[in-house]
Parts: C-alpha cells; structure tokens; sequence
C-alpha cells in the first residue's frame, strides 16, 4: 500500500515538475511581439469568430471531422479487443479484419468520391 | 462458441452483396452501373432461397442475441419479398443518387430490419435499429431539392430523439434487471411486483420503437418524408422499417416484459385507437397522394397495433398476416405512383383524373390496392381485417375492433377520392402513360398476390400456423 | 388425380395471358385460347374413362378457417361430372374453333376470347364443385361471363339491355339459391356435398332446400317464370348462344337439380314442383316457338322447351333420362345455334322468311342443321329420340299420365316448328334480297357442324338399347341403377308424333296443299303465342313500372335525408380532419415536444395501471 502511494507521488511530482518547467521556460524564453491576430479569438478551423452566428463553413470540415470519428471509435473498439485477443483465438482475429476492412471500405468510398481532395 | 453459419445465411448474403454493390458504384461506369440493380435483385432472391430452408428452425446465435423462430423467419421472408418488389420495380428508375448507392443502402437498411426481426437483446436491437433507420435518413434526403432535405432532417432529428428516448428506457430496464437479454430480462422479473421505474422504461421502449412505427402521437415525421422523399424511397419505407419496428414490437414485449402485459397491452390500445383516428381524419384533409398515403400508413399502423393490443398468439399471427397484407398494397400504390410520375404526371389527387383512359392497367392496379387498403373483399385487406379485428373480439376487445370497423368505413372517404379521379373524371390529355417493363411486372406480381391472399388466405396462413 | 385441378386451371391461366396481351396477340389470341381449352377437352376425356373406370376422387384443401367456420375447396368427380365436362369443353372447344371464322376482324377479338376461357372456366368449375359454397361462387362466375358475353356488343343498346334483362332475372332465381344454401349449412351444419348427401332430412326441410335451389335452376336454365332472359338474350354473338344457351350455362340449372338429387329425392314435395314446372315451360316455349320468325328466338325458345323436358325428366325420377337429355341436347342444340350462325354469317339476316332454299348454296350447313333438327324432333335413331324416350317412358311409368300426355303434344310441337323452320329456311326458293353471294361458310366453321352433327346422329346410341343402355349403367352408377325394359307403346307413340309433327310442317310450309286459312294470323291463339303469353308485359306492369315509381320516392327520400344526414356527418367529420392539419406545424422541435409530453402522459397512465396514484 505504501510502496503505491510513493510510486503514485512520484508520477504526480515529475508531471508536476514538467509543466512547471515547460511554461516557466516559455515565460523566460520568450520574446514579447503583440499583434491583433494573437489577441482575437481562435477555434480550430475558422478565423473569424466574431461574426454573424450564421456563416458558412465548408462542409469538408464536417466529412474530415466524421471520418476522423469513425477510426477514432475504432479505435476504442480495438483496445479492449487487444487486450483479450490471445484468448480468443484466430476467429476473433479475422471478425477485427472484417471489421477494419467494412470501415476501409468507407474511407474508400469517400476517397473515391473525390471528398478528400480539399479544394 | 460455436456458430451456425448457415443459420446467418440470408443476412449474411444481404451483407456481401450490399458490399458489393457499393463497390460497383465506386469502380464501374455509369453504364455498367444499370447492372447494379439486377446484382442486387439476384442477391435479395438468394437470400430469400437461403431463408426458405430456416423454415421451422429454431435456434440462437452469439450468445443468445440473435434468435431465429418461426415469427423472425416469416418476417425475414415479407421484407425480403416486398423488398426484391421494390427493387425489380425500380431497376429502370431514373436515379437520384447512384444507382449502387442506393440499393446498397437500401441494402443496409433490409439487413439492420433482418437483425431486428431476430434481435434477442436490448444491444442488439439497439443497434440493428440504427442499422435500420441511419440508411433510411440518407435515402430520404438522397434528392436535392428542399422538400426532400427538410424531410430528411426532420427524419434524422425526430429519429435521434426516439432513439435516445429508447435508449434510456433500454437503459432503466437493465438498471432493475441487469440484463439485456429478453428472456433473462423475463427471468429476473418474474415472481415480483412491477415497479414503476420500470413502466417508465417500458412507456419509453414504447414511444422508441412507436416513433419508428410512425405510432400516434410520434408519427410527426411519416407525412412529411412520405412526400418528401423521392418515390422508390418512399415505397421502400413503407414496408422497410416498419417491418423492423413490429418485428421488435412481437419480440420484444411479449418475451421481455411479459410480467406487465396487461399494462403494455392497454398503452398499445391507446396508441392504436389514436392512430387510426387521427390517420384517418387527417388523410380526409389531403389533396397530395403521396401526403394521403402517408397519413393512411399512419392509419394503418393503428390497426397493426390491434394485434399487440390483443397481446396473444393470434392477435401476433393476425398482425403479421394483416402487415403483409398492408405491406403489398401500400407497395403497389406507391408504385403506381412511381409510375406516373415517372412519366411526369403530379402527385396531386386531381392528376390522376381519368387515369383510366390513360392507363387503364395502372388505374385498375391503383383500385385494386386501395380496395385492399380499405378492407373490400375480395382483395387480401378484408381478409387482414377480418383475422386482425376477430383477434380483437376473440379477446373481448369488442370497442377496438368497432372502432377499426368504423375507421375502415371513414378510410373509405379519402381512397374513394382518388378512384374516382381515375374513372369518372376526364382527363386533360389522353396521353397513353408508359410504364417500364420491371415496373410494370412488379405492380402485376403485387396485384396478384393482393388478389391471390384476398381469394386464399390460408396458403400465408398456413405457413404462420394459424 | 391431379391432372384435374389442370382441367378448371388452363382456361384460367389462357384468360390471364389474354388479358395481359391479347392486344398484342391480335388474331392468335384464338389459338391459346383453343389450345387451353383442347388440353382441358383431352384431360377430360381422361377423366371420364377414368371415371367409367370407376375411380370417384373428391379433392379438397381447407379454403378458410374463421373459428369453427371451415370452407373446403374441391373437386369432385364423379360418372356425372365426368359427363358434364366432357360436354362443357367439347363444346367449348367447337364453338372457340368456329368463332375463329365467325368473330374474324372483330376489334375486341381478345377480349372475346379471354371472356370465353373464362366463362368455361367457371362452368368447369361450377362442374366440378365439392361443396355448394364453390357451386355458388362458379354460379355466379358463370353469369358474369354471359354477362359479358351476351352483351359483347354493348355498343347496341338491345344487346346491352339484354345482357342486363339475363343477368337481373337470373339474380332472382339466385337469391333463392343463396337462401337455400344458408338454410341448408343452418341444418346440416356442413356444405360439402358429399357429406350432405350421406344426411337423412326430414321431408319437409328437403323440399324447402331443394326447392330454394330450383329457384337457382329456375332462373339459369330458363324455366317458367323466369325464361323471359333466354330469347333477349339472343343478341350476343351466335357461337356465344351456342355455347351458353344451348350447352353449358343454361344446363347449370338442370346439372344442379341433377347434383343435388339426392336431396331432391329425400323432398317429395320438391320433385313434383320440379315435374310441374319442367312441363309447364316445355309446353309453353314449344308453342311459342311455333310462332317466332327470328331463327335464333325460335332456337332459344326450343331450348327453354327442351331444358323443361329435362326437368320434367328429373322431376319424375327419371334422373338418367334427364341428365342423358342433358347431353344429348348439348351436342345438337350447340349443332343448331351453330348452323344458325352459319346461316346467319351467309344472309345476315336473321329473319327466317327472308332466307329460302339455301340448301342448294350450303350444303354442309344445310345437312348438318337437318340432322339437328332430326335430333331434336326425336327421330330414331337421331340423339333426341332415345333420351326424349326415356323422359316420357319415366313420366309414363311413374303414373305422371297428365305430364306424360302434355309431354307427348309438346314433341308433336317441337317437330312442328323445327321442320317449319327447316322448310323455310333451306327449301322452296329464295326469298328477300341475300342473292347470288351466298355461299358455305369456310372450313373453319364447318369442321365443327360435321363434328356435331356426327355426334347427333351417334351421341343417342350409347343410352340405347342396342348398346345396352351404357349410358344409364354408368350415370347411375353411383345411385343404384334400375331395371331396364322397353316400352313400345310409348316408343310408338313418340316416333308417331314427331312424324306427324313433321308431315304436318311439310303440307303447310313446302306444299301448297292446305288452304291459307288454316293457321291463320288472326285469332286469339296465334296472338297470345306471338305475344309469348304477354308474360314480359305482365312483369312490365305488374313489377318493373312499380319499381321503377317506388325508386323514383324512394330517390327523393335519399336524396333529401339519407344524403342530408350523410353529408352531415361528412362534412363534421372532414372539419375534423381540416382542423388536425394545425398539428403539424412543421416545426421539429414541436414535433419533439409533443414526444416528450405524451412519454410523460403514458408515464402517468401506465402508473395508474398499478394503482399508484
């Protein structure tokens, strides 16, 4: 019991330690330019945020963002797969395959249908 | 564990030629394409021969989340049917998307309906659910015009609402049981007082799978994407995932909650009575065909709703009965549609006036499905009814069954309107209107058959063991 | 036995491709339907020698189960029904052969056709019934198809009326039918015919069922009162009278007598009615025809006479006579309307003082048409005469003597008019304006007139004593048969009227012998039989003007209150629907809404269910 509570301060300091650093020599390093466009607001993929709520964004966003989702979930499905695999043996390896190879087969479709390309 | 693999086999034909087909439409021109329908077709009738042999085996699979019965194995074999009917139908439609994407979606959708009908667990059928209605969402809004968007959204919005709503009743059964099973959801509620808690999971399932049903008052959806959708979707629809959301309904409650029965039993009554009447009396209102046949499915889904309100064998057989028989005449009127539209007619009532000279063979089909939607011997409708509301009698259900009795009657006013269009008013032009060749095989088999099960029930009913 | 379930199926399977193509089949749509119908003919044969083999085969599959209600479908078969098919799809088969040439260039040639399948189809079916429910539904199938036949030109108005007049008259019979039917499952508890007929009834509920059936058979084989459809109904097309006035349908009714004998013989009561009203028609449409001048009314009301004297055959026990008539009149009756047409096809005319001495011209026909003729006189050895025989041998012999006497005087009339009819239109010398352009009808007609022709002459034999009585042995079969002996003094007096019945047409109509004054025009007689008894007008006054001014009131009565009352209930309830359209807002999130507040409303009710509040 003791020897979990030292091995968990240890994690807890080092992170600690590591964030410290790392902003603390960012604070030193820097050098201090200000502009604008460092001020605005940012969120990832469109620049101007303060505007009409209604704006258009391209719909390309929304298709990387999906299919981005879909391998992500894969992934989820993947990890509590790995760590059981050994004992379910070769079937369960090929039902992964399939299942990989159906969500291939969309990126494929995508592909095909030209939406990857970004202009 | 050890599975069947021949006990998966329709689905699992369904699967690899929907892959298939959407890799058809990712590699072969547009020419080629046409091919993709007749793939398709062949792949469904295979799956139907595949089927044939899983007559009166019973069995699990994957842990006793997939059951296959006689009830499953009937409905399997109605969507595979009326599917391989809409496809035939539609095989020289003009398209508006691909043609591999839209069968392979269809494709999808048949196979998530199939999951359904077999669904023995409340993940299963989650999940086959929105196996079912996420291929739907995408064909309804597969035109490019507003109507067809608004409806798809409004299909897509409404649909996520139901399916959280489901969701979170699935989600309180398991809480008091610990199970998602159907029977061992049935085995740990048996021998105990109902609690409410668990009501309020079950009125929850109900108001899910009855927004997928197109139940009143969760029907909002079904006028509006039968309009709005293109026609060969919107006659998909109508048998597709209805056929999913019932087979859920005969296995799910029956089986799981059959503790509650009587409570379950009366909310059915409850939505079938709404249904019918406000089907009914909204259809009156339309001047749109298509409008007015989405307001009849509504309809119509109250009086299936009659067999789950009667809660026995006989009222499930009379009600899988009564949805073939529905199935195949709201198929064959919207593909009558499909017909006339095709060829540029509107879909107001008032632009089938004189259809009969135009067309008789299509106005004389049209007639024959909406006699048989209304209940007139000796089309196959009469014969549903009269199974499904001597159901009801049977088990003392006498008001339902006068109330599906009189709704029959008002139902008569809307279908007689767009007859009489066809034979007693004049055309504007005297136009022949062509019909394709599958199109017009698919509308004879369909009156065929109407006629066939109006004259002979007992070849159908015979294979349910009624 | 499964090859007769093909017998009823083929004609079915030629209407369906008929009406799907028969536009684009145009001229061959004749040859499927012969095709169907000759397969139908070849298989019944098969059934027949089976059936003379003594197989007996009663099929049946559950048509419909509601509750303790079960309806069978089957076939039966039986030496009777074996018979009747070979009739029904010879005939058939005859008459579609000579429509090829007779309907030739006809715009609805298809359709003709197809009506034709399906009209056999139905009496097939009618035949072949195992249970009376199946009878009834092939009944009424079989007077949809005359329907549609007989008024097949229904751009001419009399054609339409007339097809009308049919099928409104025999609807009355059929009512009585249909009452009889439900009297009959009140108190056997069972349609099927089989076990029916191994029921013991009291006699009383026999003769009330069996007479309600004779009302059926009343109104389909045109039996007193009812007959008035039968010489209207003439406007179809002639090879359609063959076959539906001469052979098949209008047999119906005496084939149902004959089906349901054993019930008939159980009622007493019954079978006298059946002899009484058998004779009154034989009697009356013989004298009527004496008068007619329309050579198909004139066959028409011989077939009302000749249909009464099956009756009467059937009425006095006589059952094998009857039914042996029955087939017999078939073959030469269908043999006369098919001459007829021939006749007519030649002269279009079917008047017959316009027609005159076109045996030269017509050789076949007029051969062919003389040896109907010597059939339906009952001239040994033609077919007529040993049936016709046999009726009056049964009435004689049953102690009928009344029948037996009105029966001999109507053979003496029934060979009056046929040789009246046979000196006028085939000898002496031309009359009216036909001319030089007469000529015999092509070989597709005539191949059927030899073909019945050699029938009439034959058909009479297998029920005669030469061939010792085959026919009767093997009818009655299935009922016991009697002991046969002949009877010469009725034979003798049966050959000597038709004799007489022909010498006398002979001096009036190709001699000049008999003063003009003789028959004339004007008295009472010959004005009450032109006017066929004024039985249409009886019924013109005594029930359709009635009808007519009690619809008339009761139109305005509907109109104003019915209609009101209606309407009422209409509009309230289309307000209703008008008003629901508000529901639909079209807003999703109302939509939604709505969803969540009825999951909380059902909530609340279902926790009422268990008592919870």
């Amino acid at each position: 019991m003791i020897s979990e509570i030292i091995y968990f301060s240890v994690f807890v300091a080092v992170g600690l330690t590591v964030v410290v650093l790392m902003l603390g020599l960012q604070k030193l390093l820097q050098t201090k330019r200000h502009s604008d466009a460092k001020l605005s607001v940012y969120e990832c993929g469109n620049i101007d945020v303060v505007s009409d709520p209604r704006i258009q964004i391209k719909m390309r966003y929304y298709i990387f963002g999906l299919l981005f989702i879909i391998f992500d979930v894969e992934m989820i499905f993947l990890f509590p797969w790995a760590v059981v695999f050994k004992s379910l043996g070769l079937v369960a390896l090929i039902e992964m395959l399939v299942f990989i190879m159906i969500l291939l087969l969309g990126l494929l479709y995508a592909w095909r249908k030209g939406v990857l390309k970004w202009t | 564990m050890q599975i069947e693999w021949i006990n998966l086999m329709p689905e699992l034909m369904i699967f690899g030629v929907a892959i298939v087909v959407l890799l058809g439409e990712l590699y072969l021109s547009a020419n080629a394409k046409r091919i993709l329908g007749v793939v398709s077709l062949l792949g469904i009738l295979a799956a139907l021969f595949s089927l044939t042999s899983l007559y009166g085996v019973e069995a699990t699979e994957f842990m006793d989340m997939f059951s296959i019965d006689l009830t499953a194995t009937v409905l399997k074999g109605i969507l595979l049917a009326t599917t391989a009917l809409v496809v035939l139908a539609t095989l020289r439609s003009r398209m508006t998307i691909g043609e591999g994407e839209f069968f392979s979606m269809m494709l999808f959708s048949v196979l998530g309906t199939m999951f359904m009908a077999s669904a023995n667990d409340l993940i299963m059928l989650f999940i086959a659910l929105e196996l079912t209605v996420l291929p739907a969402y995408i064909l309804v809004g597969s035109k490019k015009t507003a109507g067809s968007a608004e409806a798809a959204l409004k299909y897509f919005l409404l649909g996520l609402v139901a399916s959280v709503i489901l969701l979170y009743g699935m989600s309180l059964v398991y809480g008091l049981t610990g199970q998602t099973n159907f029977t061992a959801i049935a085995n740990a509620l048996a021998g105990q007082a109902i609690e409410p808690l668990l009501l309020v999971g079950m009125v929850m399932i109900v108001v899910g799978l009855g927004f997928k049903v197109a139940a009143v008052p969760f029907h909002f959806w079904a006028p509006d994407v039968y309009e709005g959708a293109p026609v060969p979707v919107a006659s998909f629809l109508a048998v597709g995932p209805k056929a999913g959301g019932f087979a859920a309904l005969i296995h799910f409650f029956p089986v799981a909650l059959a503790v509650a029965a009587p409570i379950w039993a009366g909310l059915f009554a409850i939505l079938a009575v709404l249904s019918m009447l406000l089907g009914n009396l909204a259809a009156l209102a339309q001047t749109q065909v298509r409008r007015l046949l989405g307001y009849s499915a509504v309809a119509h889904t109250g009086y299936l709703l009659v067999g789950l309100a009667v809660a026995d064998s006989f009222g499930y057989t009379a009600l899988i009965f009564y949805f073939l028989v529905y199935s195949l005449a709201a198929l064959g009127s919207f593909l009558v549609i499909l017909a006339t539209t095709e060829r540029g007619l509107g879909e107001n009532v008032t632009d089938f006036a004189g259809l009969f000279k135009r067309a008789p063979m299509l106005a004389f089909a049209m007639a024959i499905f909406l006699f048989s939607l209304v209940g007139i011997p000796p089309f196959a409708g009469f014969m549903g009814k009269v199974y499904l509301f001597g159901a009801a009698v049977r088990s003392d259900l006498i008001w339902l069954a006068v109330i599906g009795v009189l709704n029959s009657v008002v139902s008569f006013g809307y279908y007689v309107t767009v007859i009489r269009q066809m034979y007693l008013v004049n055309p504007t032009t005297d136009d022949a209107v062509t019909v394709s060749k599958p199109l017009y095989l698919s509308i004879v088999l369909i009156m065929a058959a109407v006629v066939f099960l109006g004259v002979y029930p007992s070849a159908f009913l015979s294979i349910i063991n009624l | 036995m499964n090859y007769l379930s093909l017998i009823v199926l083929l004609p079915v399977l030629s209407f369906i491709l008929l009406i799907v193509f028969g536009k684009k089949l145009g001229d061959k749509a004749a040859h499927l339907s012969i095709a169907a119908v000759g397969a139908a003919f070849g298989l019944s044969v098969k059934a027949l020698l089976d059936a003379m083999g003594g197989a007996h085969a009663d099929l049946s599959f559950t048509w419909l189960t509601i509750g303790n209600l079960k309806l069978t479908f089957g076939l039966l078969l039986d030496p009777l029904a074996a018979m009747m098919l070979v009739v029904v799809t010879f005939v058939s088969l005859l008459v579609q052969l000579f429509s090829v040439g007779y309907m030739h260039g006809d715009k609805r040639y298809g359709w003709f056709y197809a009506c034709l399948s399906m009209f056999t189809a139905s009496m097939l079916l009618l035949v072949f019934s195992s249970n009376f429910v199946q009878m009834y539904m092939a009944w009424e199938g079989v007077g949809l198809f005359s329907y549609l036949l007989v008024g097949f030109w229904f751009e001419k108005r009399s054609a339409s009326d007339a097809a009308k007049k049919a099928f409104m008259v025999t609807r009355v019979g059929d009512l009585g039918f249909g009452i009889g039917l439900i009297i009959l499952f009140i108190t056997a508890g069972t349609l099927d015919m089989s076990q029916v007929f191994a029921m013991k009834f009291a006699p009383e509920t026999a003769s009330l069922i069996a007479i309600l059936f004779f009302f059926g058979a009343i109104g389909k084989s045109a039996q007193f009162p009812l007959h008035v459809w039968l010489p209207d109904a003439m406007e179809g097309p002639t090879p359609v009278s063959a076959l539906i006035h001469a052979a098949t349908m209008v047999a119906a009714g005496v084939y149902l007598v004959a089906r349901a004998y054993p019930l008939f013989e159980q009622g007493p009561a019954a079978m006298e009615f059946v002899a009484i009203i058998g004779t009154i028609t034989a009697f009356m449409a013989a004298t009527i025809a004496l008068t007619a001048t329309d050579i198909k009314k004139i066959l028409a009301y011989s077939t009302v006479s000749q249909l009464g004297y099956m009756m009467m055959g059937l009425g006095v026990g006589a059952f094998a006579a009857g039914t042996f008539h029955l087939m017999n009149h078939a073959f030469f009756k269908a043999l006369l309307f098919l001459g007829a047409g021939s006749v007519i096809h030649a002269v279009h005319s079917q008047e017959i003082f316009d027609m005159g001495g076109l045996s030269r011209k017509m050789k076949i026909t007029s051969l062919t048409f003389v040896i109907g003729g010597l059939a339906l006189a009952g001239i040994p050895p033609f077919s007529g005469f040993w049936s016709k025989d046999e009726i009056l041998l049964g009435a004689f012999e049953s102690g009928h003597t009344a029948i037996f006497a009105i029966g001999l005087l109507t053979a003496l009339f029934t060979a009056f008019y046929t040789f009246r009819l046979i000196f006028v239109v085939f000898f002496g010398k031309p009359r009216g304006h036909h001319g030089d352009h007469v000529h015999e009808s092509p070989a597709v007609m005539a191949v059927p007139l030899m073909l019945l022709a050699a029938l009439a002459l034959t058909s009479g034999l297998l029920g005669s004593p030469f061939m010792g009585n085959a026919y009767q042995s093997f009818i009655l079969g299935g009922h016991g048969g009697t002991e046969h002996h002949i009877n010469y003094l009725v034979m003798g007096l049966s050959i000597g009227v038709a004799v007489l019945g022909i010498f006398g047409a002979w001096l009036k109509y190709s001699t000049n012998l008999l003063p003009s004054n003789v028959m004339s025009k004007n008295n009472i007689i010959y004005q009450l039989l032109v006017n066929k008894y004024y039985i249409d007008e009886i019924y013109e006054y005594t029930l359709v003007k009635p009808t007519h001014a009690i619809a008339r009131y009761v139109l305005t009565f509907d109109q104003r209150v019915i209609d009101g009352a209606v309407n009422g209930v209409a509009w309230v309830i289309s307000r209703i629907g008008g008003g629901l359209k508000y529901l639909q807002t079209g807003y999703a999130q109302n939509y939604a809404l709505v969803m969540v507040i009825s999951v909380v409303v059902l909530i609340i009710w279902s926790f009422r269910a268990i008592q919870l509040f």
